[in-house]
């Protein structure tokens, strides 16, 4: 559905996209991820054909923007930022003008729906100087949402709600994905992306890092292996023991608790197991620990800075 | 296709611009103060020197108020529109446009008849306003003031044009506005001192005078092209000598000239972008 | 045209002086008719030289002075120049273009007079004009005037006798005329000349004789002591008239009638090649508008007449009713090739007005009646009549404008109309149109004017611009009201 190959963005000096090549399919959610100036703006700018890349090309549903710039565009919904909306106007005269702009029919039926979905329905008559921060975002989702788009995009969807708002507009965009919808999102709440998206694409400095499912890149993504067991008693030779073995790189014990950080080249927890017991000790529980997604986007990150750092002294 | 897509985006967008102008009350109050300009003129000048002289030869003595009046509001309307993409890409909504079915030409070609559609708005209040003071005052309500009031609308067109053009190639609305200001005022002295050099065109002018002529006289030969008044000015002329081909060269022309400007808004658009 | 009116002046004074000189000698010598025909003989030549040695009439506004006053006078050039003679409606009017100027302006459509001569020329800074000196030297330049259209030759002319005839005298109306039309109108003109000196010498014997049967009737009576029968006594002869008109010796030039539009000059010489100097820019222009122009004379202020030239002109009354028009024939043009065309020898006359327009007042209407039409009906048809401006006697000021009819007013014996004009007097509020027709009735074009009592608006004409603050406050109070609904009405 949407489709980046080799886009590259560069303001004078200053290369804001470097060869950056996206693919998302039908019917996913896609969390963008970066942190601030790393280009993602940019690239979605230049996905919607408002800033023109320097080198590469945008393809939406298989085509180029200017092939079909109108009916694409008429396809497509996005959700900005931050909210710009025409303040002398009510919600409803707003989302008739954008239900006009997109030749939606049954108009007034899709703004009663679309208004109801974001709880603005009975506000609908009230001039928009008069509405809260959080109104106007879910006020412009619903502006999104409003043509039944195949593409959402938005940026930053939830960065002004409340958390009841969070988990609405969350519930909003699960259901529109169940329909069919494809989403790109970016967003800065990370938690917001792992609950949410089933692909995500981590940038920095202009480039795509990564990109992948969200269980395949913390996998990819980590190094270590931490895992947690719970023994009956920790004793002295139960941690010698597994601090000799060669595949651990960390043995810490905070009461009954072990906490152990082995290689990820390979599943561990047998061998770790078989120590324990062979030195006396009962293991009660064994729990692998997840990375966040968080913790992954600061490895991914700071990876990449250290990389590009020496990349850029090689230079 | 696109263009079917686009003449729709223009008609949905000049109707949101038009309903949000009618909405408010700037556009009353300044067609107000303008026919109260206006109606000054015509008392002091025109009823003035009637009164005074007893009898007077002069074309409709409406002309002269009826120029002031649709001048200002097309200046009013040229000021909204050198305001008007700089603020909406001051504000964001200019983007949010174009993440729909919205182009440069749609959203400039928008801003454009939105402008056109609220001097529609002016010219039926000028009709009323001048018709009222022609039957008042018994001047005569003729139809030079119709052919002047219909090229108003072509007055208005290289305004609003001229405006936009400002408007697309700055940043900033404070710049756009000065800009255009600037321009307009420059226009319209230049055009009333060129008029007055050329009416103190007495046989024996002092050399100096001849020579302040000859200067404007070639200015003049680049500005004619360039202001929105002299086209104006031009197309009024032939409405009071009823030259039917000079009328209808001056709407053309007016036309052209504000397809020039338009078309270079929606370069500088496209080459700025719509982000703030 | 100053020399040209000293010139009229000169030869009405010869002409006087020819029809009354003569009574004198009459009376004073002996010598009888051969000394006074021989004394008309004299006279005759003398005007008919002074008649051919008259200088072209457009020349005279740019002759040089023969010294100007204490300034000295400036080095003059030889120059081949063109001589120009245009029409501008109600004269011809002489200008020249010197070697500086480029460009020669004519009207379309109407014969000016071309001539290229060699003469002295200078420019006189005070004045900001080119100057020749033409009784000095004025030799044509041999060879033909071709005029070229897009580096085409379209025209030859060779050069043709011309004439300037006046028919009611040197200072009415000016006619050209052009080739064997001009010789003829001359020589009809000499004929009448020569027959008016004729009637002179006739005149005189006949006085002579007239003068003696008094002579002798008178001695009669002092012999007899008996008076004479009225019948008796002879009627005096006539005294015979000068002609009214008058025509210049032909002289020859060029004859230049073109459409509008942009040529190039160009004098062949006899030698086929190009003379220097000659090649020159020719713009010929035509009128932007044509009609009846209107002098106005209010009634209540008649010495301030004022113009109305333009066809869309309206006029405008407050309180008064009465007033007299005059019209003429008017032609708008640019003024900028319409002041050049006369003051080409003057290179700053009209610069910086080349987008300005100018009405010309050309010849006075005449044979036209006034209609003051009202609903589309003649309400009154007006002749021409002559008027006086009366004061009135003692200690009341002001005027009365009577018409000028001595028979029926004998205080206007001996007096001259104060001016002629058409008459116009309108009734109560109505709006009225004037118009011209000529004397089959026919609407001459461009005379059509509204006339229209101004009323007093009081301050209503600051009432009717704030309909649209009170529309916009209706607006903008109902958007409130309605915003404002929600949510509760929802």
């Amino acid at each position: 559905m949407i489709e980046t190959v080799d886009l590259t963005k560069k303001f004078g000096d200053l290369t804001a996209v470097s060869s950056l090549s996206l693919h998302v399919e039908k019917g996913e959610i896609y969390g963008f991820l970066g942190p601030n100036g790393a280009g993602k703006t940019t690239t979605i700018m230049m996905i919607l054909g408002l800033v023109p890349p320097t080198k590469g090309e945008v393809r939406l549903f298989g085509k180029k923007l200017s092939e079909d710039y109108f009916n694409i565009k008429r396809r497509i919904g996005v959700l900005s930022e931050v909210q710009y909306l025409y303040e002398e106007m009510t919600a409803y005269e707003y989302l008739r003008f954008f239900g006009e702009l997109y030749r939606v029919e049954r108009l007034d039926e899709r703004i009663r729906a679309v208004l109801g979905q974001v709880n603005l329905y009975e506000r609908r008559h009230q001039i928009l100087k008069g509405y809260s921060k959080g109104m106007k975002q879910k006020l412009s989702l619903a502006r999104a949402l409003l043509h039944d788009p195949e593409i959402l995009i938005l940026d930053e969807p939830v960065s002004s709600l409340d958390p009841y708002g969070i988990k609405e507009v969350r519930d909003i965009l699960l259901e529109e994905n169940q329909k069919g919808k494809t989403i790109f999102i970016s967003s800065h709440i990370l938690s917001e992306i792992e609950r949410t998206c089933h692909r995500v694409g981590i940038m920095s400095r202009g480039r795509l890092l990564a990109e992948d499912t969200m269980a395949d890149l913390k996998r990819r993504l980590a190094d270590e292996v931490e895992l947690e067991l719970e023994l009956e008693t920790v004793t002295e030779t139960i941690l010698s023991a597994l601090q000799s073995l060669p595949f651990v790189v960390a043995v810490e014990a905070h009461g009954s608790r072990l906490r152990v950080k082995t290689k990820a080249d390979q599943d561990y927890r047998g061998q770790i197991s078989s120590t324990v017991f062979n030195q006396g000790g009962v293991v009660l529980a064994f729990s692998r620990r997840e990375m966040s997604l968080e913790e992954a986007f600061v490895t991914i990150t700071e990876k990449n800075l250290s990389l590009l750092t020496k990349e850029d002294s090689a230079a | 296709m696109s263009v079917s897509h686009r003449i729709h985006a223009i008609r949905v967008a000049t109707k949101r611009e038009i309903r949000s102008t009618l909405h408010g009350i700037g556009l009353y109050v300044v067609l107000s103060l303008v026919f109260l300009v206006a109606s000054y003129v015509f008392a002091n000048t025109v009823l003035r020197n009637v009164g005074d002289a007893g009898i007077l030869a002069l074309p409709n003595p409406v002309t002269l108020p009826l120029i002031v009046s649709t001048g200002l509001a097309a200046a009013y309307l040229g000021l909204c529109s050198s305001l008007s993409i700089s603020r909406d890409r001051d504000l964001g909504t200019m983007e949010v446009l174009f993440y729909g079915p919205v182009d440069a030409v749609a959203y400039v070609l928008g801003k454009y008849f939105h402008q056109l559609a609220a001097y529609g708005v002016v010219l039926a209040f000028t009709l009323v306003n001048f018709y009222g003071l022609s039957v008042v005052t018994n001047v005569g309500f003729s139809l030079e003031i119709a052919g002047i009031m219909l090229l108003s609308v072509f007055l208005t067109s290289c305004m609003v044009s001229f405006g936009i053009v400002l408007s697309a190639g700055s940043r900033r609305m404070m710049v756009s506005v000065i800009l255009f200001l600037g321009f307009v005022l420059f226009f319209l002295i230049f055009s009333l001192v060129h008029a007055w050099v050329i009416g103190a065109a007495g046989r024996d002018a002092a050399s100096t005078m001849v020579y302040v002529r000859m200067i404007m006289d070639s200015l003049d030969q680049v500005i004619r092209w360039i202001s929105p008044v002299e086209y104006y000015l031009r197309g009024m002329d032939a409405v009071l000598r009823k030259d039917t081909s000079g009328y209808i060269m001056s709407a053309v022309s007016s036309l052209l000239y504000s397809a020039a400007l338009l078309a270079v808004s929606v370069w500088m658009l496209r080459k700025k972008g719509v982000r703030r | 045209m100053g020399t040209a009116r000293k010139l009229a002046r000169l030869l009405s004074t010869v002409a006087l002086i020819v029809a009354l000189s003569p009574v004198a000698w009459a009376q004073e010598t002996e010598s009888g008719e051969t000394a006074l025909i021989d004394a008309v003989e004299r006279v005759r030549e003398l005007t008919r030289q002074a008649q051919e040695a008259a200088p072209d009439p457009s020349q005279a506004a740019t002759q040089a002075p023969a010294e100007t006053d204490g300034q000295g006078r400036p080095t003059l050039e030889e120059q081949v120049v063109y001589s120009i003679s245009v029409s501008t409606g109600r004269q011809y009017e002489g200008t020249f273009a010197p070697r500086q100027m480029d460009t020669i302006y004519l009207l379309a459509d109407e014969y000016a007079i071309l001539n290229v001569q060699k003469t002295m020329v200078y420019f006189w800074p005070i004045t900001g004009e080119y100057m020749a000196d033409w009784f000095g030297m004025s030799e044509d330049v041999p060879g033909r005037l071709e005029i070229l259209q897009d580096g085409e030759v379209i025209q030859t002319l060779e050069r043709v006798p011309y004439t300037y005839y006046y028919p009611s005298g040197r200072t009415g109306e000016q006619r050209l005329y052009i080739g064997d039309e001009a010789i003829q109108v001359y020589e009809d003109y000499q004929a009448r000349f020569n027959a008016y000196f004729d009637a002179v010498s006739a005149y005189f014997v006949e006085y002579q004789e007239w003068q003696r049967t008094m002579d002798r009737l008178l001695r009669e009576v002092q012999e007899t002591g008996v008076y004479k029968d009225p019948s008796e006594i002879p009627d005096p002869p006539e005294r015979p008239s000068p002609p009214v008109d008058f025509a210049y010796n032909p002289r020859t030039a060029f004859a230049v009638k073109l459409p509008a539009g942009r040529y190039q000059l160009r004098l062949r010489g006899e030698d086929g090649g190009i003379v220097e100097g000659t090649t020159k820019t020719l713009e010929v222009f035509k009128a932007r508008r044509s009609g009846i122009g209107y002098q106005v004379i209010p009634e209540h202020k008649w010495t301030r007449r004022f113009e109305s030239n333009d066809p869309s002109d309206i006029f405008y009354l407050d309180g008064k009713r009465i007033f007299y028009v005059l019209p003429h024939y008017a032609e708008e043009y640019n003024q900028y090739q319409y002041v050049k065309m006369r003051y080409l020898h003057k290179p700053l006359e009209g610069e910086g007005t080349r987008n300005a327009w100018i009405w010309a007042q050309l010849a006075p209407v005449t044979g036209a009646r006034l209609q003051v039409l009202h609903g589309g009906e003649v309400v009154q048809e007006v002749e021409m009549k002559p008027y006086y401006v009366r004061q009135r006697p003692g200690y009341a000021l002001g005027y009365d404008i009577v018409e000028f009819d001595p028979k029926a007013d004998p205080a206007l014996q001996g007096r001259s109309p104060s001016f002629e004009a058409y008459r116009v007097e309108l009734e109560g509020d109505r709006t009225y149109q004037l118009r011209f027709v000529d004397e089959r009735g026919n609407v001459l074009a461009g005379s059509v004017r509204e006339v229209r009592p101004i009323r007093a608006p009081g301050r209503l004409v600051y009432a009717i611009p704030l309909v649209p603050l009170v529309a916009g406050s209706i607006v903008f109070a109902w958007r409130r009201w309605s915003a404002g609904r929600s949510p509760a009405s929802a």
